[in-house]
């Protein structure tokens, strides 16, 4: 019998998931429509509103401290921030390799989740070396070179459209170590216990700290199973930080990785949720279309593949120098 | 195909089907129970079927990343429940899957061969050259389409099917991998 769907040899595509999809087809066929749920009164929203206050002010009163009923909070923080169509973002990499200080590299962008537009720029302190991408209308566009630019030369830009089909917002970056659609896979997917610490206030916005505290093999399972060796990973201590608003989004994430002299910290802080983004696109005149590939960050491999070998098991010993973390060719 | 389906009806059979096989494969790696599985990837689809004129976007890959955040948001309630909550298949009076006792097994076995992949590939990965290595991670363990791998990595089709090809003939001369090997590159 042939298969209905796109990919009919996908084992998984079983003779349940069939039959429920002729169910699905009967529904939609006899003109199934959602009724718009009735708008509540502006009295029963206050009302509601207070409440749910109450209720949760006597849960912080009672129970600082205590570990959280649930992860959910954490897990449920970067649909949350999704909801709110878009976001502005810092991240700040810090690395200390056996006990000497690491050049750091730092991100700071915008996104656009429905329009899946983006602009970010990535520094590398290491090489003074910059590397700004911009996605617009199904093209990205990608420059990179010293910080700061020189006097009368203007950056060149390449140029190349993004396929259809395309997964997440962040193209080939979508598995950088420093960008939000990274760290948000992960605070959706970590399975570690959640603490709740108690409110803080991060520059005037009230938010609640939760910590987690697992292992590096735990967070990278989280993270959509890259390839590891977990034995080794589990003795890489993992300690999440997360500042979560009154929306329930992530307003600040603080990632720490430690084992022995080494540690990884990643940064990052969230803002201009629901606001405009504006990502223009380079003038024409500095575009070089490209047919091929554009370079994906250097940090695209993510922390597992690329920074954490070097940083925690490096040569094999703990006085040998930490290899250069990679920088972009200019 | 959701963006189309507000207006025609078997587009959203189309993208059902297009993601339904997947949608169940992650439910079952995330809860390792066949019916919890086949009942969430039910919810999930309920929920985005009842919620479809919410969605905003225009283009497939934003209308499956639409979809993902609500098979999230499902499995993280049945990790706070400890139950599947079939609130949207009632209310759309939509049978529950009832997979038979062979489906479950089958669920199970592919599951078990996943793992057995995923417990010998890190050495034998070792053999491979990074492309070939990115291109097999992609596959096997995030999940994607060679379609979905050629967009991320801004490569043609043609250079995907190259680099997994090449990398299954490598890793077939693994005996332990060879069978989960075969059955999961017809997926």
């Amino acid at each position: 019998m042939k298969r209905p769907t796109s990919n009919p040899r996908n084992p998984w595509n079983l003779p349940s998931v069939q039959s429920f999809g002729e169910q699905v087809r009967r529904l939609q066929a006899n003109g199934y429509q959602r009724s718009e749920p009735k708008r509540p009164s502006l009295r029963v929203v206050f009302a509601s509103g207070a409440v749910a206050a109450l209720l949760v002010a006597t849960v912080l009163i009672l129970a600082p401290g205590r570990p959280a009923q649930a992860n959910s909070i954490v897990n449920e923080a970067p649909a949350a921030a999704q909801r709110a169509g878009s976001l502005r973002f810092r991240s700040t990499l810090t690395m200390r390799a056996h006990g000497h200080p690491r050049p750091g590299i730092s991100e700071e962008g915008a996104i656009d989740f429905l329009t899946a537009e983006y602009t970010t720029t990535t520094r590398f302190a290491t090489s003074d070396q910059r590397l700004e991408r911009r996605r617009i209308d199904g093209v990205l566009y990608a420059s990179r070179g010293p910080v700061g630019s020189a006097p009368g030369k203007q950056t060149l830009w390449d140029s190349a459209p993004v396929r259809k089909g395309t997964p997440g917002g962040f193209a080939s970056e979508s598995d950088a170590f420093t960008d939000p659609p990274s760290v948000f896979r992960s605070l959706a997917h970590i399975t570690a216990p959640v603490r709740r610490i108690g409110p803080a206030n991060l520059k005037g916005v009230p938010t609640t700290l939760y910590e987690l505290s697992t292992s590096l093999a735990t967070f990278l399972a989280s993270d959509g199973g890259h390839v590891q060796d977990p034995a080794m990973y589990r003795e890489v201590h993992a300690t999440l930080k997360v500042w979560i608003d009154r929306e329930g989004r992530p307003r600040q994430v603080d990632e720490t990785f430690a084992a022995g002299g080494s540690y990884l910290s990643t940064l990052v802080q969230f803002g201009g949720y629901g606001q405009a983004v504006l990502v223009q696109a380079p003038p024409s005149s500095l575009v070089r279309p490209t047919r091929g590939a554009i370079r994906p960050n250097p940090l695209g491999a993510g922390p597992g593949p690329l920074l954490a070998p070097l940083l925690f098991f490096n040569a094999g010993t703990a006085h040998a120098p930490a290899r250069q973390i990679p920088t972009p060719t200019p | 195909m959701l963006a189309r389906s507000r207006a025609t009806p078997k587009d959203f059979a189309e993208f059902y089907d297009h993601l339904a096989p997947n949608v169940l494969r992650y439910f079952a790696r995330h809860t390792q129970d066949g019916q919890a599985a086949f009942d969430l990837m039910a919810e999930t689809f309920a929920n985005a079927f009842e919620k479809r004129a919410d969605f905003k976007g225009v283009r497939d890959d934003q209308a499956a990343g639409w979809l993902w955040s609500i098979a999230r948001h499902e499995l993280a309630k049945y990790k706070r429940l400890r139950s599947v909550e079939l609130a949207a298949l009632t209310r759309l009076g939509l049978e529950r899957p009832a997979p038979s006792d062979q489906e479950l097994r089958e669920v199970e076995q592919l599951l078990a061969l996943e793992g057995l992949v995923r417990e010998h590939i890190p050495a034998a990965l070792d053999c491979l050259s990074p492309d070939q290595k990115q291109v097999i991670r992609l596959r096997f363990y995030d999940g994607l389409s060679n379609d979905e791998i050629a967009a991320r990595l801004e490569v043609s089709n043609d250079v995907v099917r190259s680099r997994l090809s090449r990398g299954l003939g490598i890793l077939r001369r693994n005996t332990q991998l060879q069978a989960a090997i075969e059955t999961l590159a017809d997926a």
